[in-house]
């Protein structure tokens, strides 16, 4: 009991006293962490848009719909007839019927064109058909359209948000590639923090020496570099939170106008504590896998030299 | 206390610093370590430290071979040991205090008011109690070197080693230093010294090894 409570509190002075020992340099302590943090900046950037995005595709696959154009000569009563049979498939969710009267009517109170239907004598829009399908069904939706193209009421079939796949398959790959990136990035917060420690072992020769001379064992040398390495990492994960914060204040305006133009609501500033904290921990455990990597290749080197 | 059998230490590419050395260092004694410079003293107690290992032979220490120590062995017994150098090798961006303090913090085994009776007690013993909160550079030499046998002392070795420990320092204030090495010795330390003082010895009874190019004559 007595050797846990020292072991505790050797561990607490360690932590402490390497915290101190940073704020002593306070100059070296700010660059080496702003190096860490400003390269974590496009991880946790990218992060950050994998989420918004995600809240955005979550909202679209909420209601895949399609447009179904029935033919000219199809009646009111044969859509409607078509309609409920078309309800009992398992893959739909509803199907809503818009008549072609109404949907003149509409068309004239909504644009200048009031006089369409004068113009050709006849009302040229079609009777059409609404569907949307259950959001589980999302994949059987090409074979519903091309099995509905051929049924013999029906003109044409138009997926009004075709385009959403597309940019869902762009935006995987981007994905894809962020991921990568912020894989190799990590690795270079490795490296920072490894030629950090390496300095800091050069810089401490003489007190590594005295202490091993003194006793010391290879823990009681290592645990205030690993501690330095740890808090490093802390701190550049603290910077990186606030250069993500800054990129994003100044990127807003500028996103929020391209989703006007595909009348898309992106959530774009918002707070994320989980992922703060995710951040905050991934560099942290860089900081000190960096730091112990670091000390294993390089305090073994320190021999005695007195 | 510490024995040595036959040792023989060789550097690579070098002539052998020490050859055939044997002897016995009862417990409680205290002995002089003499010789030119490049004689294989300073040699001698790298081995006893185990900051060296040698190239034949065997060491005993406190009844143990100090040669089958694994790596993670070594520190432990290193804490029995107080060693006193020429240069004192304390470190500078520390005051006095936790100079001293060091060897007690590095055993993690004592509470700070433990380590801070003991670092007092041990710079009463040097007469330098009021320079508890100074920096090591504004220390004088012979200060410098009385901090380092504090260190070397406080956490009560049972083996004292000091490698020229009054090389840099007048007359007087070298006696004054021998006389702590003999009041340690008087409490139950094992003390070997390595001097080429012959003006000190001189003045002491005390027992000599004397070294001539790595051989005891």
């Amino acid at each position: 009991m007595k050797m846990l409570k020292f072991m505790l509190a050797r561990h607490v002075q360690a932590f402490v006293s390497t915290l101190g020992r940073l704020f002593r340099k306070p100059l070296n302590t700010l660059l080496t962490a702003l190096v860490m943090g400003a390269t974590l900046t496009l991880p946790s950037l990218l992060l950050y848009s994998f989420d918004r995005f995600q809240e955005m595709s979550d909202g679209w696959s909420e209601l895949p719909s399609f447009t179904v154009f029935l033919k000219d000569n199809v009646t009111e009563k044969q859509a409607l007839t078509w309609q409920t049979e078309l309800q009992k498939q398992a893959v739909i969710d509803h199907i809503a019927f818009e008549n072609k009267d109404q949907a003149l009517k509409a068309f004239r109170e909504n644009t200048l064109l009031t006089d369409l239907a004068d113009i050709t004598g006849t009302n040229p829009l079609p009777h059409l058909l609404l569907i949307t399908v259950k959001s589980s069904q999302r994949e059987n939706i090409p074979e519903l359209m091309a099995r509905l193209e051929k049924h013999t009421l029906v003109d044409s079939v138009v997926w009004d948000q075709h385009w959403i796949d597309q940019l869902s398959s762009a935006i995987h790959l981007v994905q894809r590639l962020s991921l990568i990136i912020s894989g190799f990035l990590c690795i270079v917060v490795l490296l920072v923090i490894g030629n950090t420690i390496r300095l800091e072992i050069e810089n401490k020769r003489q007190e590594i020496e005295v202490m091993k001379l003194l006793g010391a064992t290879a823990q009681f040398i290592q645990r205030p570099l690993i501690y330095l390495g740890a808090w490093l990492g802390f701190f550049a994960g603290l910077l990186a939170i606030c250069l993500s914060a800054l990129a994003i204040y100044l990127l807003a305006p500028a996103i929020a106008d391209v989703a006007a133009q595909y009348q898309l609501k992106i959530n774009w500033v918002s707070v994320n504590f989980a992922q703060m904290a995710l951040l905050l921990i991934c560099s942290t455990i860089l900081g000190f896998l960096g730091a112990w990597i670091a000390v294993l290749q390089h305090l073994r080197r320190i021999e005695l030299s007195v | 206390m510490i024995q040595f059998q036959q040792v023989s230490k060789r550097y690579p590419g070098q002539h052998d610093a020490l050859t055939d050395v044997s002897f016995h260092l009862a417990q409680g004694s205290m002995t002089f370590l003499t010789g030119h410079s490049g004689a294989g003293k300073s040699t001698l107690l790298k081995l006893i430290a185990r900051l060296e290992t040698p190239s034949q032979g065997q060491i005993q220490v406190a009844g143990q071979n100090i040669g089958r120590f694994s790596p993670r062995q070594i520190p432990y017994y290193r804490r029995k040991i107080g060693i006193v150098f020429q240069d004192p090798h304390l470190l500078h961006d520390r005051n006095v205090f936790e100079n001293v303090a060091l060897p007690l913090l590095i055993t993690g085994q004592f509470s700070y008011q433990e380590i801070g009776k003991r670092v007092r007690a041990a710079l009463d013993k040097v007469q330098l109690l009021d320079k508890e909160n100074t920096t090591p550079v504004r220390l004088s030499g012979g200060e410098r070197q009385r901090i380092g046998i504090a260190r070397a002392i406080v956490a009560k070795p049972q083996i004292l080693l000091a490698d020229e420990p009054t090389g840099n320092l007048d007359a007087a204030l070298a006696e004054e230093i021998l006389n702590l090495f003999i009041q340690f010795n008087q409490i139950g330390v094992t003390v070997l010294i390595a001097t080429h003082d012959l003006a000190l010895i001189s003045k002491m009874d005390i027992p000599q090894i004397n070294l001539n190019q790595g051989q005891v004559t």
